[in-house]
């Protein structure tokens, strides 16, 4: 049978039209998508009962980060943690905060804590200040959280509420924002 | 009101900022303090705690002014004042008001620079200068000092009835 150029020409047009999508699909694609495929890819590294310990310039403990489960996630370049806690120490200060998951970036400058986030913050001779939300994001490096959830902190009997929160000195200074509602109870010493 | 000391304390605000080593909380927009009767309302607050657990505030207005109010023993009597800048010390129940300041209570009224109420005894010291001591050139001090009312008719003859005595005045006017 003689294959003459009528026969032949649906199988190239079709072979012509298939070559050109891919090559449009291809050249459409943006930066971001090449990498979604290895988003599903899976942890690369997972650790049970992590201890994490960093030190300051002079060798000291700074903070410690802990968790009972650490995934690496190499394609996201972040590490998720579950039953995290941070424990902050300096000089006097002691700052511990927990929560249900965390995410940790690779480069570890930033903790985002998330769902049923609580800390104690603790100086000798003060009472313990207390903290709720249901996030937050700690720079332990340099002492300073945010929250963008309703926050509630608790002192000695004193509470204080508002739709967000920034911290620095992890509640050195704190400032609520939105609909914030203090009660002070009078402590008579 | 005497009872108002031991009450706690509540503050509403847009944005609070609170300094654990200095102990001051700054609470700013539309912000309102309320302790027993007493309440403050200014758009930036400033309150520090005493050793003793007692709070002071300062209330002050960025356009119009701050403003207190207090019920008074006995009377049930509201005190109503303003001012640029109001100051209220807990341990000691006196409010200070600064600048343009004026107070109502009941009938009575004064206007000065300078008014110091004392919320325990009910009484005022008004100048025309910023602070507790007259200044011989400045404004006027102005005061109304309603009459009160003499003893109900009924009262039975026997007792003599109250000549026209000098109206009781709150107010030691200085």
């Amino acid at each position: 049978m003689r294959l003459t150029l009528q026969h032949a020409f649906p199988v190239i047009a079709l072979t012509v039209l298939a070559a050109g999508s891919f090559w449009l699909e291809r050249a459409t694609r943006g930066p971001g998508t090449a990498v979604e495929a290895s988003e599903e890819q899976g942890p690369d590294i997972i650790v049970e009962q992590m201890a994490l310990t960093r030190f300051d310039i002079n060798g000291k403990p700074h903070y410690y980060l802990d968790a009972r489960e650490m995934r690496h996630l190499p394609g996201q370049a972040h590490s998720r943690l579950t039953d995290p806690v941070v424990h902050l120490v300096r000089d006097a200060l002691d700052m511990r905060l927990a929560s249900r998951s965390a995410d940790v970036r690779d480069d570890g400058d930033r903790v985002d804590m998330a769902g049923n986030v609580r800390g104690e913050r603790t100086i000798p001779g003060e009472p313990t200040t207390h903290f709720a939300s249901e996030s937050l994001i700690v720079w332990p490096n340099v002492e300073s959280a945010k929250s963008l959830d309703p926050v509630t902190i608790t002192q000695d009997g004193a509470t204080a509420r508002g739709d967000t929160m920034t911290a620095d000195n992890v509640f050195g200074v704190m400032t609520l924002t939105g609909h914030v509602q203090a009660h002070m109870p009078i402590k008579r010493k | 009101e005497r009872a108002d000391r031991g009450k706690p304390v509540n503050i509403e605000a847009d944005k609070a900022t609170v300094d654990e080593r200095k102990k001051v909380h700054i609470f700013e927009g539309r912000v309102v303090l309320t302790q027993g009767t007493l309440q403050i309302k200014g758009d930036r607050l400033t309150v520090t705690q005493d050793g003793d657990g007692f709070q002071k505030g300062v209330a002050t207005s960025e356009d119009g002014l701050a403003s207190f109010r207090q019920r008074r023993d006995g009377s049930g009597e509201y005190v109503n004042g303003q001012a640029k800048r109001i100051e209220y010390d807990g341990r000691t129940q006196k409010t200070y008001l600064y600048t343009n300041a004026h107070v109502v209570s009941g009938k009575d009224e004064v206007r000065g620079q300078y008014i110091q109420y004392d919320g325990y005894t009910g009484q005022y010291v008004v100048t025309n200068s910023g602070s507790s001591q007259a200044n011989s050139g400045g404004g006027r001090v102005r005061a109304v000092i309603q009459p009160k009312q003499p003893a109900a008719d009924a009262a039975p003859a026997t007792t003599p009835a109250p000549s026209d005595a000098a109206p009781a005045t709150d107010a030691p006017a200085q």
